[in-house]
């Protein structure tokens, strides 16, 4: 379900959100891997993401745009983003982030979920689809 | 020996070598070591063996600040005394909960930890419990099915608590008591007033009356009141004939630093994966041991936070639970546990209906958490009287804004260690998100732990006992149990209780036999 919901967000309306941050790098259209927390989809449902990505954006505001989320989801240590074109590997690159996130105390509270910032941007991302 | 207080003469005069109010966990728990020793002790009770209406209308009284149990239902005027509607749940105290913590304001015992361990091992048959272990790896080994979480352990600790067969003491002992020749049971002889010497400086006599008419003079050597936290800080206060403000009250600290257990439902963990969970679980009548998860003593200190710890309940149970608080409204204490316990069978008959799986990977969170020291909360006399004459108690429960932040801070804790292992995912209770928001909900709920009332310390300014729990000034005056707890630790006090109460035992002990 939230493949097709990640679908619907990253064709028509939201091709034309897909802006390049002045001065820097294009960023790329999200894959729908981005948009799936592993943990929290393994025990919460669509609502409950999406709320908890909500409430993230509530406390992040500059955070609400697509490209910005993308970026900050994909970027790596040295600032370079990573491809997205193997599901697989991009999901253990994001499982690592959430991994450090817990290590370095990078934690916020979502709706009172306790989680990693990156999973925290990635429910904030499934939320922005319609 | 027993003796039925209102069948004595009035007027009549009761003589031993100690005298001992109050026949509850630390009463009947001090009685049973003096049984063979000789010496004549005088054990009082103000109820009978059986649930007495009259006797429980002594104990209400009103209760403001945080919401609270009424005052009648959360203790049992009886002989056991509110072991008659204990949980068995027993855990010594941490070295920690004995120190003087700067970030915790009036915490500090002046004793140590080491001074009771001695004395937790003879508690520990007295709860029926025999002499296993607390150490969890002691368990481990023990049950190979028992398995923590992958935490950092340094971090997060598993305290292990063992459970007593819901052993009410009027149904242990009672036998033992009143068949000993040296312990003098007295039921229906309710404590009312303290008659001291004229210099205040020893204790003469206390008075003891009943429904029936019929008042007494208990004389003896040594008394130690053991009636509860919120009875003892009474019977003091009361006791105001000759010392105005309450026997042992000369710097206004007795009632003071009443503490509870912060009892609450903090929120939900939710597991990654299926995980081997018998070690937190708690079947009874079948659970020998069971851990519950706190912060280390290290991280204590590092974020400066009170001791707690949470017990995990499965959701597809805990959902269907009215909080205790809200059933145990009725001051009649029988009353309350018809209602608790027709609510927990409902919820088990909820519990069976099938859930989606994910669900069964939910659990409940329920905290146990220590309060910070107050002297703002407190006991106070009010100005109704009961059925003896004698004002009634007044709880003010107060909390602090450590309280709160000590619970959030280690959820936080927790939350951050269980997604680092990937165990899962914590979600906080509603009340827990909003770091500046330093209320309790209505639903925070007790455990009838009654405590600090008649603290330790070894300064009267800020102190009632002293480290052999003598009221400061009066010779032969002590309290036992805890009332003199000086701070509240984490674990359910009743083996603590009566391990303190045994420590004072023995050195009253030695004063009689000097």
């Amino acid at each position: 379900m939230r493949r097709r919901d990640f679908l619907r967000l990253s064709t028509g309306a939201l091709a034309a959100t897909v802006v390049p941050l002045s001065g820097c790098t294009r960023i790329p259209e999200p894959s729908p891997t981005l948009a799936e927390p592993t943990t929290l989809g393994s025990i919460a449902d669509d609502a409950t993401i999406r709320e908890a990505g909500r409430a993230y954006l509530a406390g992040a505001p500059r955070e609400a745009r697509q490209a910005r989320l993308v970026r900050a989801l994909l970027e790596d240590d040295r600032g370079d983003l990573v491809e997205q074109d193997d599901p697989e590997a991009l999901r253990r690159f994001l499982a690592e982030k959430i991994r450090a996130d817990f290590e370095a105390d990078r934690t916020v509270v979502a709706d009172g979920w306790v989680l990693a910032v990156t999973e925290a941007r990635q429910a904030a991302l499934f939320s922005l689809a319609p | 020996m027993h003796i039925d207080a209102r069948q004595l003469d009035d007027g009549s005069v009761i003589r031993g070598d100690v005298c001992i109010v109050g026949a509850g966990a630390a009463g009947i728990g001090m009685a049973l070591d003096w049984i063979g020793s000789g010496h004549r002790v005088i054990l009082l009770e103000g109820g009978g063996f059986d649930y007495d209406a009259d006797v429980q209308q002594l104990y209400a009284g009103p209760a403001t600040g945080q919401r609270y149990y009424p005052l009648m239902a959360s203790r049992l005027h009886q002989f056991g005394g509110t072991t008659g509607h204990w949980g068995g749940m027993c855990a010594p105290f941490d070295p920690i909960d004995f120190e003087a913590r700067d970030w915790v304001p009036h915490s500090g015992w002046p004793i140590a930890h080491e001074d009771l361990v001695p004395y937790w091992r003879r508690a520990q048959p007295k709860v029926e419990i025999g002499d296993h272990p607390f150490e969890l790896d002691y368990w481990l080994a023990r049950d190979p099915s028992l398995r923590p979480f992958p935490l950092d352990p340094a971090v997060i600790r598993n305290k292990v608590w063992q459970f007593s067969p819901f052993s009410s003491f009027n149904r242990l002992y009672r036998d033992p008591i009143t068949r000993a020749r040296d312990i003098h049971l007295y039921t229906y002889a309710n404590a009312v007033g303290i008659t001291a010497s004229d210099d205040l400086s020893g204790v003469r006599s206390i008075t003891v009356a009943n429904h029936a008419g019929r008042t007494h003079s208990v004389e003896a050597r040594y008394f130690i009141l053991a009636c509860g936290a919120i009875q003892n800080a009474r019977l003091l206060l009361a006791s105001d004939a000759q010392a105005p403000g309450g026997l042992g009250n000369g710097r206004d600290q007795v009632g003071r630093y009443f503490m509870e257990h912060l009892e609450v439902t903090t929120g939900e963990l939710w597991l990654s994966r299926p995980q081997p969970m018998s070690l937190y679980m708690w079947q009874p009548m079948q659970t020998l041991a069971r851990a519950e998860l706190g912060i280390t003593e290290e991280a204590q200190r590092t974020h400066r936070i009170l001791n707690g710890t949470v017990s995990l309940v499965p959701l597809r149970l805990a959902r269907h639970f009215t909080p205790r608080i809200d059933l145990w409204q009725n001051e009649d204490p029988r009353q309350s546990m018809d209602r608790f316990l027709g609510d927990m069978a409902a919820a088990d008959s909820l519990a069976a209906e099938p859930v989606e799986p994910r669900i069964d990977r939910a659990f409940v969170l329920d905290a146990r958490f220590e309060q910070a020291p107050n002297p703002a909360s407190r006991i106070t006399l009010h100005a109704e009287r009961d059925g003896l004459g004698m004002r009634r108690a007044h709880l003010n429960w107060a909390l602090t804004e450590l309280d709160k932040r000590s619970i959030r801070t280690m959820h936080l804790l927790l939350g951050g260690q269980l997604g680092l292992a990937d165990v899962g995912r914590l979600r906080l209770a509603e009340w827990l998100r909003d770091d500046a928001d330093a209320s309790f909900p209505d639903d925070l709920t007790g455990g009838w732990h009654h405590m600090g009332t008649t603290r330790m310390g070894t300064d009267p300014a800020t102190s009632v006992v002293d480290a052999s729990c003598r009221v400061h000034g009066i010779d032969n005056l002590f309290v036992a149990g805890s009332s003199c707890f000086t701070t509240s630790a984490a674990p359910n006090p009743t083996l603590t209780v009566i391990a303190l109460s045994l420590r004072t035992s023995d050195h009253v002990r030695r004063l009689v036999e000097a």
